[in-house]
């Protein structure tokens, strides 16, 4: 073996993955080559020093929850799982294939081929078009003329009875309103009057205390 | 509970054995991503995109065994279109010596002292950004393998399988990743008393 085949073995040994005879071979060659012993050295050397790398935490609060799935979901899942919509999806386009087979009508008239296909049965009897006259015409615009009229009569109609209802609201708020103002009125009256009535009451006591002290006074002299 | 249970758990409806898988590999997987892509931020959402993917698709894995090396799976695919996303540039050597916590005196990047401490010893934070810094610099399938063999002590087999590339590749881009990555490191000057060892 030559120098660069006990590469490999190194990388063995310095993993502890080397099996008894190669590592007694690589201690061979390494007492006897100077070179690959310092290369061994310094090897170990580096992956001593990437030792000195420590693992550091995430720092990541990663958890999985379920999420009630919707039925549509659901049932997407159900049918990707089991493969049922592949199967479903080949249902389907047979049936449409069979239904085109069946419903296919080919003719051959006057040596001229034509070929139709449908997935349903065409009616035989061909639809009758209706051709339409100028009256016709007339008819149309005289109708939408009668209904736009409708249409402009009905609104003119709302638009009096929302009028009308406003108006009453305004009135019973306007009537409300004054009621209130009146009552507010009234109290303030009333208590204005209580008020002035008391005062005049204590202004006669008053007065009276005054006069019977003045009688009193005189009497004394 | 092995990964296994929580899978069938998992399959028979209950949303708390994917949390309980969640919980127990966040770690791992934040940390591969994080390596792989060098950016913190970038590495939550990339673990989240990992782990809605696995969700969606957990009902499909035929293989409970393989749960852990489809996850990595997932992640490595999702932090490589994040860097393709981004058209990430690796660094160059010459852009590392521009890095904002070093201050280059000669040839040699010297770390900032932030705790004052008389010997110069690279502290926790700077050596995660100095080695981020240095896998960044490497070739992505070479560093993907340094990650997965030195962080998360994936087998050599295991690795081949996620990569799907042979052993023997594996092995060799293990072994050319760490030689580079011990030339990046002597390029910029930080020897092993720099790290902390006892010389």
């Amino acid at each position: 073996m030559k120098c660069d085949d006990y590469r490999l073995l190194m990388m063995d040994a310095l993993y502890d993955e080397i099996s008894k005879e190669d590592r007694s071979s690589l201690d061979s060659h390494l007492k006897s080559c100077e070179e690959c012993r310092a290369k061994f050295l310094t090897l170990q050397a580096t992956s001593q020093t990437l030792d000195k790398w420590a693992d550091v935490e995430p720092n990541v609060n990663l958890t999985f929850v379920t999420q009630p799935a919707s039925p549509i979901t659901d049932i997407v899942n159900r049918l990707k799982s089991r493969k049922i919509g592949l199967r479903l999806g080949i249902a389907v386009a047979a049936v449409l294939l069979l239904l085109s087979i069946i419903n296919t009508r080919i003719q051959i008239t006057d040596g001229q081929f034509a070929f139709e296909t449908s997935l349903f049965r065409r009616s035989a009897q061909p639809v009758a078009t209706e051709s339409v006259t100028q009256t016709d015409l007339e008819n149309l615009r005289k109708e939408n003329y009668q209904m736009v009229a409708a249409i402009l009569d009905e609104y003119s109609k709302r638009n009096r009875i929302e009028t009308v209802v406003l108006l009453k609201e305004f009135y019973n708020d306007f009537n409300q309103r004054r009621q209130t103002d009146l009552k507010l009125v009234s109290n303030t009256v009333e208590q204005m009057y209580y008020g002035t009535e008391q005062r005049i009451d204590r202004t006669d006591r008053a007065l009276g205390t005054l006069i019977q002290y003045v009688n009193m006074q005189n009497q004394s002299r | 509970m092995d990964d296994e249970f929580l899978i069938r758990e998992f399959n028979s409806g209950s949303i708390s054995a994917f949390n309980t898988l969640v919980w127990r590999w966040e770690k791992p997987i934040f940390n591969f991503i994080l390596r792989h892509i060098g950016d913190h931020d970038q590495a939550k959402d990339v673990m989240q995109c990992c782990f809605i993917r696995a969700f969606k698709s957990l009902g499909k894995l035929k293989n409970h065994a393989r749960f852990s090396t489809w996850l990595y799976q997932i992640a490595l695919n999702l932090c490589r279109d994040e860097l393709k996303k981004r058209k990430y540039l690796t660094y160059s050597i010459s852009e590392v010596r521009d890095y904002d916590d070093c201050e280059e005196k000669g040839n040699k990047v010297v770390i900032a002292d932030q705790s004052q401490d008389p010997t110069r010893h690279v502290y926790r934070e700077d050596l995660a950004k100095l080695l981020q810094k240095a896998l960044m610099s490497i070739p992505e399938e070479q560093r993907v393998v340094i990650i997965m063999k030195q962080y998360h002590g994936l087998k050599f087999t295991e690795i081949a399988e996620i990569l799907k590339a042979p052993l023997n590749t594996i092995k060799s881009r293990m072994y050319y990743g760490l030689e580079a990555l011990q030339k990046v490191l002597n390029s910029w000057g930080v020897d092993r008393e720099d790290l902390g060892y006892e010389m």
